[in-house]
């Protein structure tokens, strides 16, 4: 954390209360009480709201932890799918002109087109929105994971045959860790879809979560509670980037970035 | 490295080698009819211009390539793939950037299965030999050329290799850092004495570290001439200051149609 608060740079937190100060001044002396701006004090009575007596029945932990179970367990089967597909298809061709067909017909379909099809299969419960997610997650993750395996020198397949690697200890000591790195910056844009995802199925239909609130408040005009669940849609989001980013440190520290 | 002594070393008797690449619907022949004996703990150096198929040639030697018209044998055998025994040294280094200096120098011996007692007071002693000391955990993005081509040779030489392929191993170095590589491996060679087969294009490097020097033609490769260098063994950077040093030079360079009268490229 310490490190954290060093690396960031002064401009960027002087702007950033600039702006606060910015939303304070024009919604308390410009837009006064106005619905399309609440005031920070409006935003902070209305969070201490959610969190005190939750929404629809429900606490804000319950709707958060839907949402982020929703979004997780998505994006883990999504990471473990993936690694296997994506590493049989960069690495054998067999495999690539077994299973490529398939993905290169799905990929260019927006996954929302699918949620639709999804409720009807799944139902509006979780596992509508689970299937979504890993769907959306598998696909960029599998392309990203064989374009890493492709991406690997030759020479170092060429290094491992010199060293009389068995084809265990090539998978083990070249491919596997060649292609780490794009597993985890896949992971990285497939958590952050995961999150857009599982929002957006939960605005269509859900009967919990945080997208469900975004929904819900803005039919009844609780504007306030609308910015409250995207403010709490952001930081978690930033959360989760922030800890694959530190994981990618701790397990790619050999690129020496 | 004891046991490098005892040994078999191996001679390379390349027959009537000859290999194309398809290019579309185009025959490319790279190589045509190339004949070569290298004696056990020889050190061959084969200069040619570039794109004349002389790291073909050494790929041919090392079993990476096996699709190929002619023989080619190493230690009389006919081989169907690479092996630690026959070490080959990358143009560029060709560490794995995941593992350490120390990982990367033990890769072979570890994957064979042999156990750590056989090898960590080896690895100890190539890190001394190559000047790596303090480098041992370091990883390969924090090492200079030079460094990380003495840990290639490091990695190759602790399987104990009896012929050694190195295909412009120092083609990237600044001039006095190759320099330095070239003294190291050629007091490597005298001490373990492996068949050696050094590719390069540098005519200097050549003369001052072969014992015979093979030119190739342009492609498709042919062996131009196959010229023993007589110069006292070992040698130091100071052989180039002799006579006869600048006549193997020249004489190189002529073949590679460079001569040294004034009249500058013949093409």
């Amino acid at each position: 954390m310490k490190g954290f608060l060093r690396r960031l740079n002064p401009l960027s937190v002087g702007i950033v209360l600039f702006a606060l100060l910015l939303w304070t001044f024009i919604s308390n002396f410009v837009l006064v009480d106005s619905l399309a701006l609440p005031s920070p004090q409006v935003i902070g009575r209305t969070f201490y709201d959610l969190f005190t007596n939750g929404y629809g029945r429900r606490s804000i932990f319950e709707h958060i932890g839907t949402s982020m179970g929703r979004a997780l367990t998505g994006f883990t089967l999504a990471v473990i799918c993936s690694t296997i597909v994506g590493l049989s298809v960069g690495y054998s061709a067999t495999a690539r002109a077994l299973i490529m067909p398939f993905i290169d017909f799905i990929r260019p379909v927006p996954a929302l087109a699918l949620v639709p099809l999804f409720v009807f299969f799944f139902g509006i419960g979780s596992m509508s929105k689970i299937a979504l997610i890993f769907l959306g997650g598998f696909l960029y993750m599998t392309l990203q994971t064989s374009d890493g395996v492709r991406s690997i020198p030759a020479d170092l397949f060429s290094a491992g045959r010199s060293l009389g690697f068995t084809t265990a200890q090539m998978f083990r000591h070249v491919v596997l860790p060649g292609t780490l790195p794009a597993v985890v910056t896949g992971m990285r844009t497939a958590l952050s879809l995961s999150w857009a995802l599982v929002v957006a199925a939960e605005l269509i239909a859900a009967p919990s979560g945080l997208g469900y609130i975004v929904t819900d408040a803005t039919q009844f005009f609780q504007i306030p509670v609308v910015y409250c669940a995207v403010i709490l849609l952001g930081a978690l989001g930033f959360a989760m980037d922030r800890i694959i980013v530190a994981i990618r440190g701790r397990l790619l520290h050999w690129q020496g970035r | 490295m004891t046991a490098m002594a005892n040994n078999v070393q191996n001679d390379i008797r390349i027959i009537d080698v000859s290999k194309s690449f398809r290019n579309g619907d185009e025959q490319i022949r790279v190589l045509d009819d190339v004949t070569l004996d290298v004696a056990p703990g020889e050190f061959v150096c084969i200069v040619g211009p570039s794109g004349c198929g002389k790291t073909t040639l050494l790929k041919l030697i090392a079993g990476f390539d096996t699709d190929y018209e002619g023989e080619c044998l190493v230690g009389g055998k006919h081989h169907t793939g690479p092996s630690p025994d026959r070490g080959f040294v990358f143009q560029r280094p060709a560490l794995f950037p995941w593992y350490n200096v120390t990982d990367n120098i033990t890769l072979g011996p570890r994957a064979a299965g042999k156990p750590r007692e056989s090898w960590s007071g080896e690895a100890a002693k190539l890190i001394r030999i190559m000047a790596l000391d303090g480098f041992e955990s370091s990883y390969p993005y924090q090492l200079s050329g030079g460094m990380a081509q003495r840990v290639q040779l490091a990695r190759v030489l602790i399987n104990e290799p009896s012929a050694l392929l190195m295909d412009e191993p120092f083609g990237a170095l600044d001039y006095l850092t190759r320099l330095r590589m070239q003294q190291l491996v050629l007091r490597l060679h005298s001490e373990f004495a492996m068949t050696t087969v050094f590719i390069t294009h540098d005519v200097d490097e050549a003369v001052l570290m072969a014992d015979r020097v093979v030119v190739l033609s342009v492609r498709p490769g042919r062996i131009l001439a196959d010229i023993r260098i007589e110069l006292p063994k070992p040698r130091d950077v100071g052989v180039v200051g002799s006579a006869a040093y600048g006549e193997y030079k020249a004489k190189i360079l002529a073949l590679l149609g460079f001569s040294i009268d004034g009249k500058g490229a013949e093409h």
